[in-house]
Order: structure tokens, then C-alpha cells, then sequence
């Protein structure tokens, strides 16, 4: 099977300094009355150092379950049934739990979604910033009072909040200054990689873009990694070097943001790009018909088959992917679940239409 | 300084007391029965001779003020509330309301907040625990028992402590709040003595510690498990923080902010929820003081009595109204 194991590997001999993030066939299964829901199924892909991903998908589509699996911060009755993750070389899967404890923050911070509640209402900002500091740092080499103290203020600067709000309560500020308390905690260990869960969600379109600038700043002042994971296309636009899509927790595509928007490769992709609105052109949104399926039982073969608009020769797609679409054997689209492959270097798309694989 | 906050508190507090001691001034007397009626009818009963009866009772309404006005009454009530003067107790004349609750007060407020202390402590870490690590299979097994007795009113659970580890076993004393019949006794200075006092206290302190065990567990329990569902305690996981910090400081710290609320009210209800576990055991606290007195209508004593149960509600609420802004930031110290 060619997965994220060995293409990387063949670009880059140390392999060690290149990739941050390498995630292998991960699997994260809900254990539900219901039967085993397969939310995260097989999905390898690789991060270099200081990339910026961006991870898109429907609800459901299992984006923030992997996310949250990444940091071993899933819960039951999620379990990860499979693969591998190693964050700069170390496998997180195989660290015991006082050494993943100091992997988080340390090596990977997380800047959550909705970050209304994310801060503890009864504590000072400057209590949260610290304990996060406090519990990664030996007792003998942490820094003084003082010193701390000055720590807080230059990471409140840096993402432009003002030293006072050091002393202040959650409650007395806004969203958009609580999401920069999140990003000055989660910034505060200079971590390796920042993994970003819809971090804008609750926040408007202004506040939105400057939290963007602030977490693109940082992310480059430290050379880090970053996972955005959401589902605005327009924001992984702007944002994003490289763009992961999941469909029904799978990776179907993953490629350089340039690309996938110039020259999407599988038809979901096509699709999602076709449905967002276009500055220049007046008309009616396309969305994608139908619902996610349901993990439980996944559709059988391809689980984008019965939306597939190649699949199901949608008028509207007659001129998508003309000179390839003939090779298609729809009988594979029902019987086997497509692989994500390399099909040019640094293209990968799980469809059909690139070649059988089984 | 939040003078504005700490006034306005305090008002509340004093028309609380008033409209409480107005309501205390004005319930026995809707019995309509005449305490020195009562008082001398007992005397009768026990066989003493009384001769003309009304000329006594008249004499002596005279001298409580029995035969004045109701508001006449009324105002000289008050006047003795606010000099903290509750007057004078008709059944164990000439003793005052004062001396009687100073005897009897000490033993109720002693029992009363260990009891109530060591329940809350106890009971709310078993219920934090218990929906912390769900896989502490002892507790589970513990708490079925606990929670069966917390339906269990505390006296009828007195009584079959009593039963058991006093009647049958003879572990614990019969009754009382130390050994009668001691010469010397009570001395406070004299370790035998506190020995005893605790021993006495063992039974009524058990019976009310296991049987609000429970109650105080689930109230922490089910905080507990919102707590833990809130963004804040997944940004503290992600945030590295160990299991230990993130159990006191995110967890109880949170959790704990209803159940001081469940503790200042319970504060207040000492005296009264104790009335039937000091019947039971015989305890010399300000239960027993009260039940003797209803049916006697001793009037002074029962304003008494339950004017000090208001002032407990009430400064508990006080106190608490005072510390929440402390402990929760997000209640601010302004008017309201």
C-alpha cells in the first residue's frame, strides 16, 4: 500500500527534520450500541516543518475526531484502533499517559473551538497562562515571580492583548480576546505544531481575520506546524499551504491549496469548490445533494458513490473530468473502497477515476 | 471597597430579622392558650392545691404584661430583641430565655456544625470522586447503602443506632450529653471529661454524618459530571495539566460553587434539623429545650428559641452573600 510512509521518505532522506506530523492509517472507532462507527478510517498524511494544513469536511465527517485523537485527547467511547502518529519522530500512541501529558502544550497545543467556555471562569488570566507553563517546567528551572510575570505580559503582547488583561477574569472579556488568551496559552511552550479546531467559529468576520493574522504571525515567528481544521473554504484559502479533505472519515484528497483550488482531483472536492459562491458570477448556489451516510454500515465500495456526480453521471458534471472519466469502472465504486494514492508528486486522491487499486 | 454591596446586604439582613421576629412574636400566640393557665393546671395536676385559680392567673398576667394590648405587647417584645433580651421562661422560672439557650445552645451548635462539616467535606469528594474515576469500584459499592439511608429521616435512623449499639451491644451511652452523677462534672479542663462528651456525641453525630452522606455526594456528583462536559476541562487536558490539578482546581473548584450555596442554607437549619436526633438521644442542645416548651406554650421560650433559628438562616445567608464575589469572580460585588 503507497501511503504518507514512503513518499515523503524518497523527497527528503531525514526524514526526522522534514515531516513534524506524520499521521499513518489512523483509525478512531465509536464504540456504539448502534455497532462499531468508523469515524476515522485509514487516514495517513504528513506535515513538514512550519506548514500550515488545512483540514476541510462535512459534519460527520470525522475531522474533529481525528484532531482530537492526534493529542490523544479523544474520549470514550472513541478508541484508536489502529495506525500510528509521531510528532517529530516520537510515536504519541506508544507514550505512556505522564509522557503524553508533557507532549501536550510542550510539543503540541491545541487552540480550541469556541473559546466562549475554553478558559476556568473562577481564575485570573494569568493563573491559566502560568499553570500551563507551571506543569511543564522542572520545579528547580522554573522561573521566578518576576520573571513569570514578564513571561505573561510579552505572550499577552504577542497576540496584542493589552498587560492588564493579565489580572482580569474570562468573564470580563470578549470572544475575540478570549480565542487570544487560547492563543497566548497555546503559543506559550513554543510548541512544534498547534492543532487549531475551528478556532473562529463563534467569532464575525473582522475578529475572524485578525485572530487568523495573529495565529499566521506566531505560527511563523516560531516556525510552527499548524493543523486548521474547519469547513470555510475561504478562510483555508487565505490561510492554508497544503489542504486535507474528509469525507465519511476518510482522506479523499490532499494537496497544495493552489492546486486543489485550480484543479480539484475527486469529484467531492469539484464539488465543494462549485458550491462556493463567485464574486463575479450571478446565480444560484450549488450544494452537494444528498446527506453523509452513516458510518455504522458505510456505503459499500467508494462512500462518496451515491453523491458521486461521475458516479452518477450528473448533467451538470458532463464536462468534469472529460479526458479521464471514460477509464472509470463504476463497478469499483460499489465494490472497492479507493485508496488514497500519489498520483503526481505531492497529489494524493482516494477516486477511482486515478487508477485501480485494491 | 464595595460599601454599597456590604450595606445593602446588611439591611436586607436586619429586615429579615425584623419581619422574622414579628412573624416568631405572633405564632404561639394564635393558639390562644394562656401559658400561666397551663402552668397552673400542671401544678394542679400534680396535686397541689391552688386556690382561686383566676386571681392568680390575673396577678401574674399583670406581671408579664399578658393583660396589655397585643401591640403594647408587641412593641415591648421587640424593644427586648433589639437589647437581645428574650424575656423570662414561665416553666422553668425564674430562669431567662438567655440563660436557657446558653445552657442548651453550645451542645446543638457544637454537634450541629461537626456533623455538618465532616458530611459536606466527606460527602462532596465522594461524589466528585465518584464521577472523576469512574472505575473506583469501591465507592460504588459504598454508595447504595449511603444513598438508601440518605431517604431515611435522621431521628428514625438515631433509633435504630440507638437500638443497636447502646440497647443491644451497650457500645454507646443510652442517653444525655455526658455521664450523669460525676462529681465535678461538667469540667471542660478535664480530658476524662471531653472523652465522655464525645463518646455521648458518637451516636446522634453518626446518625446525622451518614444519613446526609448521600445527599450532599449526588448533589457533587451531578455538578460534577457538567463540569467535567465544559470546554474549559478539554483546554485543561490539552493544556498538559496533571489529572490532580485538573480535579481540584478545574473540577471541585468549579462543581463545589452550588454546594456552597446547599452549606449556607444547611448552616442556617442546624438547630432545627437537629430538634428530633437530640429528642432521640436525649442531647441537652436547644431541641430538647423546644420540644418541652410547644406544649406548654411557653411563649418566651419559643420566640427564643426560634428567633435564634432565624438569626442562624440569616447570618448564614449573610456570611455567604459576603464570601460568593470571593470564590466565584463572576458575582460582583454591586447592588442587587
Amino acid at each position: 500500500m503507497t501511503t504518507a510512509e514512503t513518499a515523503p521518505a524518497a523527497v527528503n532522506v531525514d526524514n526526522r527534520a522534514e515531516n513534524v506530523l506524520e499521521v499513518e492509517n489512523l483509525k478512531v472507532y465509536y464504540d456504539t450500541d448502534a455497532g462499531q462507527v468508523k469515524a476515522v478510517d485509514d487516514v495517513s498524511f504528513t506535515l513538514k516543518r512550519g506548514e500550515r494544513m488545512g483540514l476541510v469536511g462535512e459534519s460527520g465527517s470525522g475531522k474533529t475526531t481525528m484532531a482530537m485523537a492526534l493529542m490523544r485527547l479523544h474520549k470514550p467511547p472513541a478508541i484508536i484502533a489502529g495506525g500510528n502518529v509521531r510528532l517529530d519522530g516520537v510515536s504519541l500512541l506508544d507514550l505512556n499517559d505522564e509522557q503524553m501529558r508533557q507532549t501536550r502544550l510542550r510539543d503540541i497545543a491545541l487552540v480550541p473551538q469556541g473559546a466562549m467556555n475554553s478558559l476556568n471562569p473562577v481564575y485570573r488570566v494569568r493563573d491559566q497562562i502560568i499553570d500551563g507553563i507551571k506543569h511543564h517546567t522542572p520545579r528547580d528551572e522554573m522561573l521566578n515571580k518576576g520573571a513569570v510575570s514578564e513571561r505573561v505580559v510579552e505572550l499577552l503582547n504577542s497576540v496584542g492583548l493589552d498587560a492588564s488583561v493579565a489580572d482580569m477574569y474570562p468573564h470580563e472579556l470578549s470572544g475575540g480576546m478570549k480565542q487570544r488568551v487560547a492563543l497566548a496559552i497555546a503559543t506559550s511552550l513554543r510548541p512544534k505544531m498547534i492543532l487549531a479546531d475551528e478556532p473562529t467559529s463563534a467569532l464575525d468576520v473582522v475578529v475572524q481575520r485578525q485572530i487568523m493574522l495573529t495565529l499566521e504571525q506566531l505560527q511563523q515567528e516560531m516556525e510552527a506546524s499548524v493543523l486548521l481544521v474547519g469547513h470555510d473554504m475561504g478562510l483555508m484559502a487565505q490561510f492554508a499551504d497544503v489542504l486535507g479533505v474528509m469525507y465519511a472519515g476518510h482522506l479523499v484528497e490532499f494537496a497544495p491549496i493552489e492546486e486543489v483550488f485550480r484543479n480539484p482531483k475527486h469529484p467531492y472536492t469539484k464539488k465543494l469548490i462549485s458550491s462556493l459562491p463567485d464574486i463575479q458570477v450571478k446565480g444560484t448556489f450549488t450544494g452537494i445533494e444528498g446527506l453523509p451516510p452513516t458510518l455504522v454500515i458505510p456505503p459499500p465500495g467508494c462512500r462518496f458513490h451515491p453523491r458521486c456526480p461521475i458516479y452518477n453521471n450528473d448533467e451538470d458534471f458532463r464536462d468534469e473530468f472529460v479526458d479521464i472519466r471514460g477509464s472509470l469502472n463504476t463497478d469499483l465504486c460499489t465494490t472497492v473502497d479507493p485508496h488514497l494514492n500519489e498520483i503526481e508528486p505531492r497529489r494524493w486522491v482516494a477516486c477511482h477515476m486515478y487508477g485501480e487499486d485494491a | 471597597m464595595p460599601w454599597n454591596y456590604i450595606i445593602s446586604r446588611l439591611s436586607m439582613f436586619l429586615i429579615t430579622i425584623f419581619i422574622a421576629s414579628s412573624i416568631v412574636f405572633f405564632l404561639p400566640r394564635i393558639s390562644g392558650q394562656n401559658p400561666l393557665e397551663e402552668k397552673l393546671l400542671e401544678e394542679a395536676a400534680r396535686g397541689g392545691f391552688l386556690e382561686d385559680t383566676d386571681a392568680m392567673v390575673a396577678a401574674f398576667d399583670e406581671k408579664y404584661g399578658f393583660n396589655k394590648p397585643l401591640w403594647q405587647q408587641y412593641v415591648k417584645f421587640m424593644t427586648g430583641i433589639i437589647q437581645f433580651d428574650l424575656g423570662r421562661s414561665i416553666f422553668n422560672w425564674p430562669k431567662t430565655v438567655n440563660q436557657l439557650l446558653a445552657e442548651t445552645i453550645w451542645w446543638t451548635i457544637a454537634l450541629g456544625l461537626l456533623t455538618l462539616f465532616f458530611a459536606f467535606i466527606v460527602g462532596t469528594l465522594m461524589g466528585a470522586i465518584l464521577e472523576w474515576k469512574r472505575n473506583k469500584k469501591f465507592l460504588m459499592v459504598l454508595m447504595s447503602p449511603i444513598l438508601t439511608l440518605s431517604a431515611v429521616p435522621f431521628y428514625l435512623f438515631g433509633l435504630v443506632l440507638l437500638l443497636a449499639f447502646s440497647f443491644v451491644w451497650s457500645l454507646f451511652p443510652l442517653f444525655g450529653g455526658y455521664s450523669r452523677g460525676v462529681a465535678g462534672w461538667p469540667d471542660w479542663s478535664n480530658w476524662s471529661f471531653i472523652g465522655n462528651v464525645l463518646w455521648h456525641a458518637t451516636l446522634p453525630a453518626l446518625s446525622v454524618v451518614l444519613v446526609s452522606l448521600g445527599g450532599w455526594a449526588m448533589g457533587m456528583r451531578g455538578m460534577m459530571v457538567t463540569t467535567k462536559g465544559e470546554d474549559y476541562m478539554l483546554q485543561a487536558e490539552a493544556k498538559g495539566l496533571p489529572d490532580r490539578t485538573m480535579f481540584f482546581r478545574y473540577g471541585i473548584r468549579n462543581a463545589m460553587l452550588p454546594q456552597m450555596t446547599g452549606l449556607a442554607l444547611q448552616l442556617g437549619l442546624i438547630v432545627s434539623g437537629l430538634v428530633l436526633v437530640e429528642v432521640v438521644f436525649s442531647y441537652p442542645g436547644v431541641g430538647g429545650l423546644l420540644v418541652q416548651a410547644i406544649p406548654r406554650s411557653d411563649h418566651a421560650v419559643i420566640q427564643g428559641i426560634v428567633f435564634v433559628l432565624a438569626l442562624g438562616t440569616a447570618l448564614a445567608t449573610l456570611i455567604l452573600d459576603l464570601i460568593y464575589p470571593l470564590i466565584d469572580a463572576r458575582i460582583k460585588y454591586t447592588e442587587g
